[in-house]
């Protein structure tokens, strides 16, 4: 009994070696967690997220506020507010920020700019700064569409081959 | 000293040989070719491996629309200690793709949701393992007027406890 254990364990020890060649030794100890602490992320946002529900497509831009406290001591200028889709754009009331001083972010999303996924999806909408600030604010808009005009309608329509510029093929 | 529970050296080599030699191939066919079906074995099982970004958030500067497509690559790796199994992937806009190479090969690729098919991955990254995503951005999917300031999330489901929804993300500042 006790041999066939040290089978095993012989086994298991060989198993681990064999799949595991690349394993860096140096890397095992990794911190287990290091969030970062609340007081360091400089622009408070009361909300980090919106559900805007289902829209309509025909309906039109929809626009949500989120409200942000700034905390920092010196003050700050937002350089830029991009979002992750071309159907969302953002921006803020204020350029600069004075230390406590309160703004918003304004997100506005295009439903009819082009396909989405067909069930709930989100974007994100993030707040850039000089100088940058140690964790980047971010907001997530949620929404799921409501296609009553149809994917014809769409203001950017999926073939835009003629740009010649399709993403490159890695797969050979 | 001997235990009476060891088996004789000799009956101990006739019981070990073939155990190694069994042992040895299922080693060998199980790291290279069954990573897809250790993959599809894992999707509901939460493991404790976790994945660490090298470097995320990376801000690519000016991207020239004339000069086309741009690869955006993002080092990671499994933190934890048990295997990790990447589920599915989907970029946050149709002007970006990506795809995921490790030592099992390059994923299908990634694509905005709702612009083809939810790409399927059967990557398991084992403890310590490294593996790159490349971005692929291009800044004239929203034509000649798609410029200013863009940022652009790659989103990759894995079956870890810790980060189940990875976020890759790149900035940048399209001009014509």
């Amino acid at each position: 009994m006790r041999s066939l254990l040290f089978s095993f364990a012989l086994l298991s020890i060989l198993a681990l070696s064999a799949c595991s060649g690349a394993t860096p030794s140096t890397q095992t100890d990794a911190p287990e967690n290091m969030p970062m602490p609340e007081s360091m992320s400089a622009i408070a946002l009361k909300e980090t997220s919106h559900d805007f529900g289902l829209i309509q497509q025909s309906g039109g831009k929809v626009s949500y506020d989120f409200a942000f406290t700034y905390s920092g001591k010196t003050p700050i200028t937002i350089t830029g507010t991009p979002t992750s889709c071309a159907c969302t754009e953002a921006h803020t009331d204020k350029k600069t920020l004075l230390p406590g001083e309160s703004g918003v972010l304004t997100v506005i999303f295009n439903p009819n700019l082009h396909a989405e996924p067909k069930d709930r999806f989100y974007k994100t909408a993030i707040i850039l700064s000089d100088p940058p600030l140690p964790e980047q604010p971010e907001v997530r808009i949620w929404a799921e569409i409501d296609l009553d005009l149809g994917p014809k309608a769409f203001e950017l329509q999926e073939d835009h081959s003629h740009t010649g510029n399709e993403p490159k093929d890695h797969s050979h | 000293m001997r235990s009476p529970l060891l088996i004789p050296r000799a009956r101990w080599k006739a019981v070990a040989f073939p155990l190694f030699l069994a042992a040895s191939f299922t080693i060998l066919s199980g790291c290279n070719d069954n990573e897809a079906s250790q993959a599809a074995s894992m999707r509901n099982i939460k493991s404790n491996g976790y994945i660490t970004v090298t470097q995320n958030n990376i801000n690519v500067g000016t991207i020239e629309m004339s000069k086309g497509t741009i690869d955006i690559p993002f080092l990671f790796r499994n933190d934890g200690n048990e295997p990790l199994a990447l589920l599915e992937g989907e970029t946050s806009c149709m002007c970006t793709t990506a795809s995921i190479k490790s030592k099992a090969g390059r994923s299908q690729r990634m694509t905005m949701r709702g612009h083809g098919v939810i790409a399927r991955m059967y990557h398991v990254l084992d403890p310590g393992e490294e593996a790159t995503l490349i971005a692929t951005f291009d800044p004239n999917a929203h034509g000649p007027s798609g410029t200013g300031q863009i940022s652009r999330d790659v989103i990759v489901q894995t079956n870890s406890s810790r980060t189940p929804s990875m976020q890759f993300r790149f900035m940048g500042n399209v001009v014509p």
